[in-house]
């Protein structure tokens, strides 16, 4: 192995040993759970813990595996992969925490728009009128057909008003 | 024969007026969402499933196996002209009919690819309509404990396939297991791993799962790549009438790829990727023009593209003769049958022959229809491809959020759907798949229900699972599936040091 190839997934084992320390801490966590499942005697043998505790033994085991792997070889897909564009995520997360902040306050067709804009910005797009005018419009159709056509619940804010 | 009457009383569902509209619907969108990068029908049928609930049950899954066949087929047309393959089973497509595309054969090669599309999924699907009433029967000797071990074969082999290393699957489906436990325990009625949120009660929905997964963590996957490797779409040139020498090229990796796919779909052996691999590695090989491998050979494109339309149709024999779902798509179409109350299983062929057969019928129309819409049309679906990226995937999280919204009209939804597409950034960043987690969050609870049953049955005796000569025989498949490459990696690192 080159000097190179070593550098290139050093990088990537230490994001494959937070994801195996994660998995570690989801299976402790779920084997904690378990023994908090309350158990009626008539389930003694094979009541609600009997699957949780084969899953949650079973992560621990596979996220020592993992953590190994991290070790020993090189991650298999993430050495090709660009640095991160941290900008980009921010817009997403936050076009979808705010559309379930404000879904049921303003409505789906304006959430939904907000979230068309913030996810076209984070792909680059600077036309930010244009995303607006397409992101309502594609909104519109969609909570209108939805509501009208299909019979599901969908709130409109201020567009209720309108049907 | 019992395969003919089904079929007969199957095509008169799907050749009556409203069979064929829904199968036009669903051909229709799975061509659409196929052509289109970072969509599949996997996530369609996802965001579709709240949307039919009020549709008769057998038009809706008429619409849904018109969507996942025409992901197939609108996933090569990408793949040639893009080079970014739709969907993982048309990885090996895009390698020579990209090629092909570019020394000016792309009308060729997306020729060779409907026609042996369509070749591939007619054989199979034939072969499905003889071989789903023999596993029917085969199943009806199945008890629980036979049917934990299929599901634990099932988990093993899906993990083992699809991703960069078994870990890496296995992490994928505990995930998926760990998730779905989340609820009441049906059994007891105890809350599990709700954190005592109300809204949890119910469990973390498949669709969230999905759509969370492949939409939204596909969404992040691309916009953190910011513009690396931008996409050339390559324009089609040349005649979609293959020359007599194309044809002859191409009819035996046709029949080639539908003898290899069919057979890795039908086993639990968890989707096309390998089946492709294998007919391109067969292909390379039988070759009379090897220089032209690597440069854009008819024959690379011909056989893997068969081979992904048959294993897409064999995939359906475990999911509707034993409900055992070994694809991101059949996961899902598993949840719509349990959305229906119906258990996909032995029985489901005896409650509602009209469904099964209804929709195995509507598969070889959907076929021709699926031909003639990308054969003569490749063009008007070319353009698609010529959709902004900022628009294209503004509007998958529009309707990514309206999906998991309308689940439960609730918001807390759309705040997991977040998390779960964090999640998924993550996993396709670090090369976990994520299919497995899917399977594992449908088929968990079930599998769980099958081994408390044989549990209840055999009074705690453990034992039953290697008593039972068939379970038995199972479980030793799916440790083999485990152990078998780390014995393997193991015996060649000796060999080589």
């Amino acid at each position: 192995m080159t000097i190179q190839a070593e550098g290139g997934s050093r990088r990537a084992d230490l994001g494959s040993f937070l994801i195996a320390a994660a998995l570690g801490a989801l299976g402790l966590f779920m084997l904690w759970e378990t023994f908090s499942i309350p158990v009626a005697i008539s389930y003694a043998r094979v009541g609600p813990r009997a699957f949780p505790v084969l899953v949650s033994s079973a992560l621990l085991l596979n996220a020592l595996w993992l953590a190994w792997e991290a070790w020993r070889a090189p991650a298999p897909a993430s050495a090709e992969e660009p640095p991160i564009y941290w900008p980009a995520l921010a817009w997403i997360s936050a076009g979808l925490l705010l559309e379930a902040a404000l879904l049921e306050r303003i409505g789906f067709p304006l959430s939904a728009a907000l979230l068309f804009m913030l996810t076209a910005r984070a792909f680059g797009s600077t036309a930010i009128l244009r995303d607006a005018g397409i992101g309502l419009a594609l909104a519109l159709i969609a909570w209108f057909g939805f509501t009208q056509g299909l019979g599901l619940t969908l709130p409109g804010g201020p567009f209720d008003a309108l049907i | 024969m019992e395969a003919l009457s089904g079929l007969a009383e199957g095509f008169a569902v799907a050749l009556a007026p409203q069979g064929l509209f829904w199968a036009f619907v669903g051909v229709l969108l799975g061509t659409l969402v196929g052509v289109l990068p970072g969509i599949g029908p996997a996530l369609t049928v996802a965001l579709l499933l709240p949307v039919t609930l009020k549709l008769d049950p057998t038009f809706a899954f008429i619409m849904f196996a018109g969507i996942y066949y025409g992901g197939m087929y609108g996933g090569s047309t990408t793949a040639i002209l893009l080079n970014t393959p739709g969907e993982s089973s048309s990885i090996i497509t895009a390698v020579e009919g990209n090629l092909m595309a570019r020394r000016g054969r792309g009308a060729s090669a997306l020729a060779t690819a409907a026609i042996g599309s369509f070749v591939a999924g007619t054989l199979a699907t034939l072969a499905l309509s003889l071989l789903a009433p023999l596993i029917v029967e085969l199943a009806l000797i199945f008890g629980p404990a036979e049917y934990f071990a299929l599901m634990v074969l099932a988990f093993t082999t899906v993990s083992a396939v699809l991703g960069g290393s078994l870990p890496r699957g296995l992490a994928s489906l505990l995930l998926g297991l760990a998730l779905g436990l989340v609820g009441i325990d049906l059994q007891s009625g105890q809350a599990r791993f709700t954190l005592g949120v109300r809204e949890l009660f119910g469990g973390i929905h498949v669709v969230v799962m999905a759509v969370g997964l492949f939409a939204v963590g596909e969404t992040l996957y691309m916009a953190a790549r910011h513009r690396a490797g931008r996409d050339e779409i390559i324009p089609i040139s040349g005649s979609i009438w293959m020359t007599r020498e194309e044809w002859a090229r191409s009819w035996k990796p046709w029949l080639r790829g539908t003898v290899l796919g069919f057979p890795f779909g039908a086993l639990p052996a968890g989707g096309a990727e390998i089946p492709t691999f294998l007919s391109y590695m067969v292909e390379k090989r039988l070759t009379k023009h090897p220089e032209e491998f690597g440069k854009g050979a008819i024959e690379g494109v011909a056989g893997p593209e068969a081979a992904n339309n048959a294993a897409a149709a064999g995939v359906l024999v475990p999911l509707l003769t034993l409900g055992l779902p070994t694809s991101a798509t059949a996961a899902i179409m598993l949840a719509a049958f349990q959305q229906y109350g119906l258990q996909p299983g032995p029985l489901l062929f005896t409650n509602a022959p009209q469904l099964v057969w209804g929709l195995i019928a509507s598969l070889y129309v959907g076929n021709l229809m699926l031909l003639v819409l990308n054969l003569p049309l490749a063009g008007v679906w070319v353009r698609l491809l010529a959709i902004p990226r900022p628009l294209l995937y503004g509007g998958i999280l529009v309707f990514a959020g309206l999906g998991t919204y309308t689940l439960n009209n609730s918001t807390l939804d759309v705040v997991i759907l977040y998390i779960i597409g964090v999640v998924g950034f993550v996993m396709r960043r670090f090369g976990f798949p994520v299919a497995p987690a899917i399977i594992g969050l449908i088929l968990g609870p079930l599998a769980e229900q099958q081994l408390r049953r044989a549990l209840a049955i055999s009074q705690g005796d453990m034992s039953v699972f290697v008593t039972h000569p068939l379970s038995a025989a199972l479980l030793a498949l799916a440790a083999a599936a485990i152990i078998g490459p780390i014995l393997w990696r193991w015996r060649n690192a000796r060999r080589t040091a």
